[in-house]
């Protein structure tokens, strides 16, 4: 027995599927997953003015704004991300982004999150620049994906496949066998692990340019390239994901993360498998 | 008109208009200096957290206890409060006594207790609505809360709205002109189930669910719909009809899950009410229509359509529109003034806060300014009382009378 849940939220589809009659009522679970998501939206989009998010940016600039737990943890966590990798990923691009966006050239120079400052005892946020702006785009559905496999893990759900716009997915139990698009003839097998996939398509800026943009320059990450990276949690996977996008080089990401890198025009011709992650990378015979 | 006069425009045009017609969004009290307010929440389940989000956002208060029975939720709103202390008892909670005001968030049909307990502690009450689910636990309630000194204000959050708060000034003033027709509906997909961990925990959970405790979909969410029908109206209805069914979840509930309702509201006036959780088709939102324009409002957004033989009224001209099929729709802006000042009238559409922060905000500035109470217990116990009584008619298949406890037709 499968039952499918789905939720137009954060700009795209996303996706549960549970399998198997574990719970009494597993519609429930499912729902609760999706409740997670959709209150995420509510709370982290940039795009609506009473999310958390917006708020932020009008006033955590003016005195620390204090934060639940697991968005502070959220913020930790993209911050130390931020820090590993040099700067190739960055949530304090809110105003760049929607700079590129409006097809509006880009400021001459910003502040990234390094400007974000946070207290762990207090639990609050707080901007030394007041031109900070967070979008959390990058890590957004990772985060998602995490609360609502935490919901359906305590709702007694152990074999569910979730996803976020398919290009971030998280499996609970397994293995899940997914494929890849554009690396013709990859799969990765899913087992209680998440999976994130970053390459530029579907939207572009007015100017043509892909939307993941190198925080450090302003410019959008090549287009030829594509990043997937395997994890135990969403979020890293999603923030690594797009950081190797913009500057792919492996080593600075954390060992314990499964990652490919490809490159090429079309069909991915050069794949390079680094870590050992959890899961299986599993190359196809036609690939050289 | 270059881009440049276009904002000059609207500007002028824009500022001159909100400041004659619409009322500045009031921003909460800046931070007073000295001790925060020490706020307790009673009941940790999702309104509970919710209002624990909102809470954060208030520099000057302090949530210092929370209470639930389950350890579970407990630990989950403890998430969402920082240093507060986690009780398992309400009595506890209110016997600490650095707590001046509480928030009472148990399921419905347990607010009685907590509440009284909260008046006779001598702490403000914030109640969640529906005020109770029963004429007598509703009546208990609101006269401990007319006998007390304290604060009390039910969570009725319509009252709070900045928008519907505007939308309600122009009904006032004659915009649409006479009411002919009211609709409200409640719609959302879901099962509204919510899952237990523990399989002895599921039916407490559930007890919304539950036809022997529950009101139901009217009694949960039409209530605060009906109290906006209400304050807009300065009446209440006097019979009430309707049905409901299982139709889409039949998983041993003993609540429907998609019901009508008629109110009638006298002199030919009637409030036509759908609820159902098997469809999100244009969510939740109730309509006043008149006879020179309609009121549409959605707890997050509002919108005015004018009839074409309406009057305009100059700033109309300037106002942003949204269209709605062929219909076009003036939207309204909480706080057009100061976005019209700083040229950003066209963006935020739309409150820039969730309708509970405002409601919270309005609970603080009655306890710390003395400002009047934005729904008192008296108006959460005729909200509940017709709520009770539609709940009593969708289940009987009954028209059922309503007794609004010290209410006048206006």
């Amino acid at each position: 027995m499968a039952l499918l849940f789905a939720s137009f939220s954060m700009g795209t589809r996303f996706e549960i599927l549970l399998e198997g009659e574990e719970s009494a009522h597993p519609r429930a679970a499912g729902e609760a997953a999706l409740a997670e998501i959709e209150e995420l939206d509510r709370r982290l989009s940039f795009f609506r003015r009473d999310s958390l998010v917006s708020r932020l940016n009008r006033s955590a600039a003016l005195a620390p704004e204090r934060v639940d737990r697991d968005t502070f943890e959220l913020f930790a966590e993209a911050l130390k991300v931020a820090r590993d990798s040099r700067g190739a990923f960055d949530i304090a691009l809110g105003g760049l982004l929607a700079a590129r966006r409006a097809g509006e050239p880009a400021p001459a120079e910003w502040p990234g999150s390094s400007a974000i400052e946070l207290d762990a005892r207090a639990s609050t946020v707080f901007f030394t620049d007041p031109r900070v702006a967070l979008d959390l785009g990058a890590i957004a559905k990772g985060h998602a994906l995490d609360l609502a496999g935490r919901a359906l893990r305590e709702a007694g759900v152990t074999r569910a496949l979730l996803h976020g716009g398919t290009s971030s997915v998280l499996a609970l139990g397994g293995p899940w066998p997914i494929a890849l698009e554009r690396a013709e003839g990859q799969r990765v097998e899913l087992c209680d692990a998440a999976l994130s996939v970053s390459a530029a398509h579907g939207r572009r800026f007015p100017d043509g340019g892909g939307h993941v943009v190198d925080p450090r320059t302003g410019r959008s990450a090549a287009d030829e390239r594509l990043v997937a990276v395997v994890g135990a949690r969403a979020r890293q996977a999603d923030a690594w994901s797009t950081a190797l996008l913009v500057d792919p080089d492996p080593g600075l990401a954390p060992p314990d993360l499964g990652i490919a890198l490809a490159s090429g025009p079309r069909a991915l011709r050069t794949i390079s498998i680094h870590g050992a992650g959890r899961a299986a990378f599993v190359p196809s015979p036609l690939v050289a | 008109m270059t881009h440049t006069d276009r904002r000059r425009f609207l500007r002028t045009g824009a500022a001159f208009s909100a400041a004659a017609l619409l009322p500045d969004l009031a921003l909460p009290a800046a931070p007073r200096l000295g001790e925060p307010l020490s706020i307790g929440l009673i009941g940790a389940g999702r309104q509970g957290r919710a209002i624990l989000a909102e809470l954060a956002k208030f520099p000057d208060v302090k949530v210092a206890a929370l209470c639930d029975v389950s350890a579970a939720r407990l630990a989950s709103g403890l998430r969402r409060a920082e240093g507060a202390q986690g009780l398992a008892d309400h009595r506890a909670l209110l016997d600490l006594p650095e707590i001046e005001a509480v928030v009472v968030a148990t399921p419905s049909h347990l607010h009685r207790e907590p509440a009284l307990a909260a008046i006779a502690a001598g702490k403000h009450v914030y109640c969640e609505g529906p005020l109770a689910t029963t004429e007598s636990d509703a009546a208990a309630i609101a006269a401990a809360a007319r006998a007390a000194s304290t604060i009390f204000q039910t969570g009725m959050q319509a009252r709070s709205n900045p928008i519907y708060l505007l939308a309600r000034s122009f009904v006032a003033s004659g915009a649409i002109r006479d009411v002919v027709s009211m609709r409200a509906q409640h719609h959302r997909k879901s099962s509204w189930r919510l899952p237990a961990a523990d399989p002895a925990e599921e039916a407490a959970l559930n007890w919304q669910l539950d036809g022997s405790v529950s009101l139901g979909l009217v009694g949960e969410f039409g209530v605060h719909q009906l109290d906006a029908v209400h304050w807009f109206l300065g009446s209440y209805p006097s019979s009430v009809s309707g049905s409901g069914a299982v139709l889409c979840y039949p998983d041993g509930r003993s609540v429907a899950d998609t019901v009508h309702a008629s109110f009638d509201f006298g002199r030919g006036r009637v409030l036509a009410y759908a609820a159902t959780l098997g469809s999100s088709a244009e969510g939740t939102h109730e309509l006043f229509t008149g006879t020179m324009g309609t009121v549409k409002l959605g707890w997050t957004a509002g919108w005015m359509f004018k009839e074409a033989d309406a009057p305009t009224q100059g700033w109309e001209v300037y106002a942003n529109r949204q269209g709605f099929g062929n219909e076009q729709g003036i939207t309204l802006i909480a706080d057009a003034t100061k976005l019209a000042a700083q040229n950003k009238l066209k963006e935020g559409v739309g409150l820039p806060e969730p309708p509970l922060y405002f409601a919270l905000a309005d609970f603080l500035r009655s306890i710390r300014e003395a400002k009047p109470v934005a729904c008192s217990a008296e108006e959460g116990l005729r909200a509940a009382t017709v709520a009770i009584a539609a709940h009593r008619a969708i289940s009987s298949g009954e028209r059922i009378a309503i007794e609004v406890p010290g209410s006048r037709a206006r």
